[in-house]
């Protein structure tokens, strides 16, 4: 399509939707290259996303109050800070079947994941380190190993259908389940680059790999919450990594990063405001009553392989 | 209150799933009603309506967005009433409250003036998708409009507010470096 052609697409609608930041990367580069041959247009672009901008930081430390108690107590009338996992399978359990059954379920960042097979993370993982080296930020040694993380993740279990039943056995017996989208960490820099469900023995965990314009990669772990809540971020280092870990409702969360703890902390937050919830009633409840599992041994069983090796991040070397 | 584990536990659900927004809903309800008292009680009274019709949920296909539409029509009973309070005053306090910092309290208390100057539908519609970046189909849901309608509302409100900053400009060079426009 001729640039002429697409400048005469470029519609109003196109243009709030790059102010707020809800287009995908295509049609975001349309407008960016429309914007530039259009001064005026680009200096009412510039105007607007400076309004929203100073809309967010009037009511920025809105977040940072505490909540009122009435406001907790309105929610409250039946919440225990249980450590029942009762509902909890449910929640990671929903996601994976959708997964299974044609891409997730997406809210607001309207990012579609669909299921890949192994072609399609290859190409997917090759376009990556191609889109990095057109940048000229990547490292060659660097590029091989974001490679070979990717592989070894590669060689983990797809989601299937086997797996569909196990969950649907987990969750048996829950009247409903949740989903949820993946967190949106663009803020930081950081798309999605690929999403899936660890298992090993009987720990399972979510596993969303993300990664940065430099091909520096960053995982984020959902696991079902099996143990009381615990609020507060907690931050820890191995090797040469940051793994800040929180709880939020049936989940627990994990970051494992280069980033330093302040970063983390910040995206932490930023994880949790992404999500989005929805209910859904899982596919053949009820069959059995499933067993918790003791998921306290997926920190060690999913994080080691990606632990283990100095070879994950990119981050070093010249830009 | 006695319940078996399992009621309790997806009570807990309920409870946790609705509780998690209210950070959000705090803030879009401030923008709306300025007063944080009043903005609290829009607030409260969403929470409870939402806990009342809970298993609505079920069918909703997100959470966010059903508390949302609630916190809206909520409002919009009481918008000339009980929640009635975009004074001044309160206004001068929102941005002091907030903004230690000169430059930006300036930059705030200008663009929630000129936000005050629009037409409802306009402000709620731009509170809306700027605080809380939520897709215009979520929008378009909360707000009980079409796309299209939702659109030119952003589109004319933010022309509107940008005239306003222009004209502030022209009438006052000297506040140009507090109130530039990236």
């Amino acid at each position: 399509m001729t640039d002429r052609k697409i400048y005469d697409q470029i519609t109003e609608l196109d243009l709030m939707g790059y102010v707020d930041g809800q287009l995908d990367p295509v049609r975001r580069s349309e407008v960016e290259a429309y914007l530039l041959q259009n001064p005026e247009e680009n200096a009412r672009v510039r105007a607007y996303i400076a309004q929203n901008e100073a809309l967010r930081r009037a009511f920025e430390e809105v977040a940072e109050e505490p909540v009122p108690a009435r406001l907790t107590a309105a929610t409250h009338w039946a919440r225990r800070r249980s450590a029942a996992p009762v509902f909890r399978w449910a929640a990671v359990a929903a996601s994976v079947v959708l997964a299974a059954g044609g891409g997730w379920w997406v809210g607001q960042s309207g990012l579609a994941i669909s299921p890949m097979g192994g072609a399609q993370l290859a190409q997917q993982t090759g376009s990556t380190a191609q889109t990095a080296g057109q940048q000229g930020s990547a490292i060659p040694a660097s590029d091989q190993s974001t490679g070979s993380l990717l592989e070894r993740l590669q060689q983990q279990p797809l989601i299937e259908e086997q797996t569909i039943s196990e969950v649907n056995r987990v969750a048996g017996g829950n009247a409903f389940g949740m989903n949820f989208n993946p967190p949106d960490i663009s803020l930081f820099g950081y798309e999605l680059q690929n999403a899936r469900q660890i298992k090993k023995d009987e720990s399972r965990a979510l596993h969303l790999l993300y990664a940065d314009a430099e091909g520096e990669t960053l995982s984020v772990m959902l696991t079902p919450r099996q143990r009381p809540e615990k609020p507060s971020i907690n931050v820890s280092q191995e090797n040469d990594f940051n793994i800040v870990d929180w709880s939020d409702g049936p989940l627990e969360l994990k970051i494992v990063s280069r980033r330093n703890e302040e970063q983390l902390r910040k995206m932490a937050g930023k994880v949790g405001e992404s999500m989005s919830y929805s209910l859904q009633l899982p596919q053949n409840m009820g069959q059995v009553a499933g067993q918790p599992i003791d998921d306290n041994r997926i920190s060690e069983r999913t994080l080691a392989p990606l632990l283990e090796s100095d070879q994950i991040s990119t981050s070093s070397g010249p830009m | 209150m006695s319940c078996s584990d399992r009621e309790c536990s997806v009570r807990d659900d309920y409870g946790w799933l609705i509780s998690r927004e209210t950070t959000s809903l705090r803030r879009y309800a401030r923008a709306l009603v300025r007063d944080p008292v009043r903005a609290d009680d829009l607030v409260q009274d969403c929470l409870e309506r939402a806990i009342r019709k809970r298993k609505q949920l079920r069918s909703q296909a997100s959470v966010k967005s059903w508390l949302f539409r609630i916190l809206y029509t909520v409002y919009l009973n009481g918008r000339k009433t009980r929640y009635s309070a975009a004074s001044d005053d309160v206004l001068e306090e929102t941005s002091s409250v907030m903004q230690p910092n000169q430059q930006q309290q300036l930059e705030c208390k200008s663009i929630l003036e000129a936000m005050d100057r629009l037409p409802d539908d306009q402000r709620e519609a731009i509170f809306l998708v700027a605080l809380e970046g939520v897709s215009y189909t979520e929008a378009a849901s909360i707000l009980g409009v079409e796309i299209g309608t939702l659109k030119s509302r952003l589109s004319r409100g933010r022309e509107a507010l940008r005239q306003v900053h222009a004209s502030a400009e022209d009438n006052a060079p000297s506040q140009a470096t507090l109130r530039r426009v990236k």
